[in-house]
């Protein structure tokens, strides 16, 4: 017996237990033979943080119909960042369309707003909320007023049962006062803060049997908003963002919390029942969907065409030499994220370039992935001269006495007898020693960004857009791919 | 962007993700980087996804 049927039994067992009647657990009447007022329930299965997930549909889909024979009013709900992480979906001509024709294809009631919603820029969310035939919901976000962004702060959906519950959601919005996406995704939206503009909707709850927020605020986030909630305002909170496995029961203020991890791994089921005098009873099971079991075929045909999509295999721009190290490849990548992020300097640590050798002739998407795999995103800095240099000090022997990549300046290492680096100076691409006391804008990737220990007084402020993504839109753009043959920008 | 691992802090660039926070804490405290990512935990007890995203004043914990 699979184990989401066991959970299923159990929940209805547990239902009956609460209700004392003998009908099904999803199809329940208002009054029992005696007349009397009778507790009614809803079933929702969660998901959060999907992040393109596609392979794991097929399975979802045969879960979520298995799931429908018991509960024919299943509610099927994403707490947002349905996007972003996988080439299939955000290379996809109309970026983001598998997922959202895959969530249809499934019959997802509604969708939070994820900050990864915002990835596929303005006019391509836009274009998406359209295309979606779930909504989405966000009630603290102001769209631009020249857009025609469908998206709503609540929803109410009425069961077949006659429970009215209401659906409100709240998206994290970070210190810069945006959610964490690429600023250019978000520019015109206003944001408003989410702990305060929850009072604005907790009316809700007094025209409704249940209110549900499927947030996408953090798991911590949801917990102080619990926490300051007034009591019987929220009855369950659906979480999502900062990709939390819940596996046991966590009820704050009165409110079960969940968080179903990330990528369709998990989904939790979640139980409420209306009790006749308006109290809610929460239950909630974390099932594992990305695991071996039925799949189903039409859904699985789907996604292998997404799989072999032409935009993974097509040519973006023609190299007009071969590339035969890695530190060639490297200086290419690094210009192209320089450019991208318009930087003064980028860097790219060695082990960053998984590939010494690129053919002459067409790159292709998964070529950029090949050389780039790790979904790593770039980091901006603000950093003097003498930063870099310690950057660069720290990271010579933390790399295993390996240069970076620069593109921007040229180096050049002085070691002593031992190999270890002893000094080093920079140059302008004209020749020029670098002016040590300027500040200067820094692209780099996350892992050097939390890896190099030198003292610098700017943290730091991730961009929210993958290298390769950056690489993928600048070799588009060049289309010819100039010879590195012989570029030396690193001197030892 | 300041987020706690095991109760110490550690200062990061904003929107770094919990894999970030803890190669920083590594770093920071002078620990070695495992090959292997540990089991992360929030202060309830639940796992989290190194790629999961963070708030300022998280608080992550991780085998000592």
């Amino acid at each position: 017996m699979k184990q989401y049927l066991a959970t299923v039994k159990m929940m209805c067992a547990a239902v009956l237990l609460v209700t004392v009647v003998l009908a099904g657990c999803s199809t329940s009447s208002s009054l029992d033979v005696a007349g009397q007022p009778q507790a009614k329930s809803v079933t929702i299965l969660a998901v959060n943080d999907m992040h393109a997930a596609l392979d794991n549909f097929p399975r979802l889909a045969s879960m979520v119909d298995e799931l429908r024979e018991t509960y024919p009013d299943l509610l099927l709900v994403s707490a947002g960042d349905n996007q972003t992480g996988n080439p299939a979906n955000d290379q996809y001509p109309e970026k983001g369309m598998p997922m959202i024709e895959l969530m249809n294809a499934l019959e997802f009631d509604l969708s939070a707003v994820g900050n990864h919603e915002f990835d596929s820029g303005l006019a391509g969310f836009e274009h998406i909320t359209h295309k979606a035939n779930f909504e989405f919901l966000a009630a603290n976000i102001e769209p631009p007023s020249d857009t025609d962004f469908r998206i709503k702060p609540y929803t109410i959906i009425e069961t077949n049962n006659g429970l009215r519950v209401a659906f409100l959601s709240l998206l994290d919005i970070n210190a810069n006062g945006v959610p964490d996406t690429h600023p250019d995704n978000v520019k015109g939206f206003k944001f408003n803060d989410p702990l305060q503009t929850v009072q604005q909707y907790l009316f809700l709850k007094d025209k409704n049997d249940v209110l549900v927020m499927v947030n996408h605020l953090g798991f911590e986030e949801d917990v102080k908003l619990a926490n300051q909630l007034p009591a019987n305002t929220v009855d369950l909170i659906i979480g999502g963002h900062s990709h939390t496995k819940v596996e046991s029961e966590q009820i704050h203020n009165g409110i079960m919390i969940t968080q179903a991890e990330r990528r369709l791994k998990y989904a939790s089921l979640i139980q409420l029942t209306v009790n006749p005098d308006g109290a809610v009873d929460q239950q909630q099971q974390l099932l594992t969907v990305a695991k071996d079991g039925e799949t189903r075929a039409d859904i699985q045909a789907v996604v292998d065409g997404y799989n072999t999509n032409p935009a993974l295999t097509e040519t973006i721009a023609l190299a007009e030499d071969d590339f035969s190290s890695y530190e060639e490849i490297g200086y290419l990548v690094t210009d192209a994220i320089r450019t991208e992020a318009k930087t003064d300097i980028a860097l790219i640590n060695a082990g960053g370039v998984r590939i010494a050798n690129l053919a002459k002739g067409p790159v292709r998407t998964r070529d950029v992935y090949e050389i780039d795999p790790f979904g790593n995103e770039m980091v901006l800095f603000n950093l003097t001269g003498h930063e870099l240099r310690d950057l660069f000090l720290f990271a010579y022997a933390f790399d295993g006495n390996k240069p970076i990549y620069p593109s921007g300046i040229t180096a050049r290492y002085t070691l002593n007898s031992d190999q270890n680096l002893k000094d080093i100076e920079f140059f302008t691409m004209n020749g020029k020693p670098l002016a040590m006391d300027k500040t200067y804008s820094v692209i780099m990737n996350n892992y050097m960004a939390s890896v190099y220990k030198y003292d610098h007084k700017d943290p730091g402020q991730g961009l929210f857009r993958p290298t390769a993504e950056a690489a993928i839109d600048y070799l588009k753009a060049l289309k010819k791919i100039p010879s590195y043959r012989g570029v030396q920008r690193v001197e030892m | 962007m300041k987020v706690f691992v095991n109760d110490k802090k550690v200062v990061i660039f904003h929107g770094a993700k919990v894999v970030d926070v803890v190669r920083a804490y590594y770093v920071k405290y002078d620990k070695k980087l495992p090959s292997s990512m540990p089991v992360v935990r929030d202060a309830y007890g639940n796992s989290i996804a190194l790629d999961g995203e963070l708030k300022d004043e998280n608080r992550l914990y991780i085998p000592s």
